[in-house]
């Protein structure tokens, strides 16, 4: 092999066993992340409500707000229903820094109970790019640039490129239909790991070079050259409270002259900064859905005069960067784009683990004579890194439908018990998975069945959405994510039966 | 059915055909598939159909959702597709005998 493509192989297969655990963690709740709206109402059922004709009067959704807190209010967030999510978004700050969101029904103008569960928007999703480790966008950021640098090795190293394009040798010895497999996956949807990979690199940009911003501004620290950026290529406001009190404006009459920037398209948020105060200012952003780049053209007033700040506006290179913001998050309505972008993840998915895999099979043999450690490693946090992550996201719907709504044991409300369900069924499948090497995965993918068919099971029993009335009904959210829970279970079956062969026949 | 599922399945179809044509130009996908020897200067036509396949589907996809989308919904619908063809080869090969017989030396045999 040329020096220079071995150099590439080495990169490629020794990035990929570091960092691949991290990788597939991000893939597979970036994945979920494509239906973080219908897996937060399948988990929050007291939202599962149809969609309201009409945009809500403005004016008395922040009247609620402002009567439901004592305090000072500094910030008030509306967020309005749309296709995706029947209801309205309130978020608020008060004076003290407390913060709280609230959803509110807005065909009967009642607030929603606490759903008590982080569901996909604030646990799944979050897990995506934070990995919910403080500064842990940084480490996301690493394995970003680790996942184009292995594309990129990948390619070069696939010297058979074009000639096995389309080559599956299901039959063949494992290690081979893995390579093949890991191949297949990787090659049919390159464009889309490169461009997923990429544009979720340029959604951070801001945090990620700083020192570009500073270069612009210079005498200015990495905040506040960040808010002068924003505030120069998209007229993002922000300013201090003056101390003066005033009342707010009207809020459905700003909205109606924000439309007309918007050629009458509807609203995806409004929110009021100082409320009370002479200074306040009011900013109004559209719904995206109807194209891909992810800008709110916004508007923003003065809250007390109703005077136009800012009318739309977006620099070259920030709409570059909002274009493959929304290339990435799939904001838009579009819902053959949001499957195929759910197919194309699971790719994602089934690339890495195969890889894994295909490390796992050429070195066994070698690594048993020798008595080396690193196949056992390699395997059992291959298996606790994907059959456990997936046991471990089961487990967390199965713990919201079981654990019960008010739920309390000393600090643990049900939002914590799911989220502590989730990490030991997590940490407790690598620990399985080092301790029964043989039995590992089949036993984890019978797990992940069980808690496929269990989770929809209690779906039904908990709220009496059976599947058969939510295809009916239709409330194809939650039959969504009903048939995805049942078509886990019969695949994870079905690769148990598989393995389970196998390793009767190694036997 | 509504235009755009029309469409939609009109562009993964053809994706689906071009990325089966491309596959039967090449050595062991054309084995696979069991139909004999391959008709002389058949490879530059089957890559030429796969071509205006593609073009076709291409063609559907900017129809259906214009530039912006239609960029985006092209391309994932060929991994879709091109996925389809290599686990077709792998499990079913026989499903792609139709197409790629007018290509075989010797028609209606099958190997």
């Amino acid at each position: 092999m040329a020096p220079f493509r071995q150099a590439m192989m080495q990169l490629h297969t020794w990035a990929g066993v570091i960092l691949g655990s991290l990788l597939f963690v991000m893939f597979w709740t970036g994945t979920l992340s494509v239906f973080t709206d219908e897996i937060d109402r399948w988990m929050m059922p007291a939202t599962r409500l149809a969609t309201p004709a009409e945009v809500p009067s403005l004016d008395a959704l922040a009247q609620k707000a402002l009567e439901l807190q004592e305090s000072d209010l500094q910030y008030i967030g509306l967020w309005m229903p749309d296709s995706r999510n029947p209801t309205a978004m309130v978020r608020m700050k008060s004076a003290d820094g407390t913060r709280s969101d609230r959803q509110l029904d807005v065909s009967t103008m009642t607030w929603l109970p606490d759903p008590e569960t982080a569901a996909a928007s604030y646990f799944l999703y979050p897990m995506h790019y934070s990995l919910h480790l403080p500064e842990g966008y940084w480490l996301a950021g690493l394995c970003a640039m680790a996942m184009l640098v292995l594309l990129v090795s990948g390619v070069v190293v696939h010297r058979t490129l074009i000639a096995d394009f389309f080559t599956f040798r299901p039959k063949k010895r494992f290690a081979r239909s893995t390579l093949d497999l890991h191949n297949l996956t990787s090659v049919v949807a390159l464009p889309f790991h490169f461009m997923i990979t990429l544009s979720g690199l340029a959604i951070f940009f801001s945090l990620y070079y700083p020192t570009v911003q500073r270069a612009v501004y210079p005498g200015l620290s990495t905040r506040e050259a960040r808010v002068a950026l924003f505030a120069e290529s998209e007229g993002r406001r922000e300013r201090e409270a003056s101390g003066i009190s005033a009342s707010l404006a009207s809020l459905d009459d700003m909205y109606e002259r924000a439309r007309v920037y918007w050629d009458g398209r509807p609203l995806r948020y409004v929110t009021v900064n100082y409320p009370n105060d002479a200074a306040g200012y009011v900013t109004f952003a559209r719904l995206g859905g109807d194209r891909v780049s992810m800008r709110g053209d916004r508007v923003v007033f003065a809250a007390s005069t109703g005077e136009i700040l800012q009318e739309p506006k977006l620099g070259a290179a920030l709409a570059v960067q909002r274009f493959l913001s929304g290339m990435h998050q799939v904001h838009f309505d579009h819902w053959v784009l949001r499957w195929l972008y759910f197919i194309a993840g699971l790719l994602s998915c089934v690339m890495i683990a195969t890889g894994y895999f295909y490390w796992i099979e050429i070195r066994r043999k070698r690594h048993r004579e020798a008595n080396l450690p690193g196949v056992r490693v390699v395997e059992g946090m291959t298996c606790g890194s994907v059959a456990g992550l997936i046991a471990a996201t089961l487990a967390f719907l199965v713990s919201n439908r079981l654990v019960p709504a008010g739920f309390e044991l000393g600090p643990l409300s049900r939002l914590y018990v799911e989220v502590l369900v989730f990490y030991l069924v997590w940490v407790g499948s690598f620990v399985h998975a080092w301790l029964r090497p043989q039995r590992a995965w089949v036993e984890q993918l019978g797990l992940i069945a069980a808690l496929g068919f269990g989770a929809a099971a209690l779906n039904w029993v908990t709220t009496g959405d059976h599947l058969f009335a939510t295809l009916t009904e239709p409330n194809w959210p939650v039959a969504a994510i009903d048939l995805l829970l049942i078509a886990s279970g019969f695949a994870a079956i079905r690769i148990a039966r598989r393995l389970n062969r196998g390793l009767q026949r190694a036997a | 059915m509504p235009l755009e599922t029309v469409q939609f399945v009109a562009v993964l179809a053809l994706s689906y055909l071009g990325c089966a044509t491309f596959a039967l130009s090449q050595f062991r996908p054309w084995r696979a598939v069991g139909l004999g020897k391959r008709r002389p200067h058949s490879t530059g036509i089957l890559r030429a159909t796969g071509v205006a396949l593609l073009s076709a589907g291409l063609a559907f996809a900017l129809a259906r959702d214009g530039v912006e989308f239609g960029l985006l919904l092209w391309p994932l619908s060929l991994a879709v597709a091109a996925a389809g063809v290599a686990f077709t080869l792998a499990w079913r090969p026989h499903w792609l005998r139709a197409l790629g017989r007018p290509f075989a030396e010797s028609r209606g045999q099958v190997e």
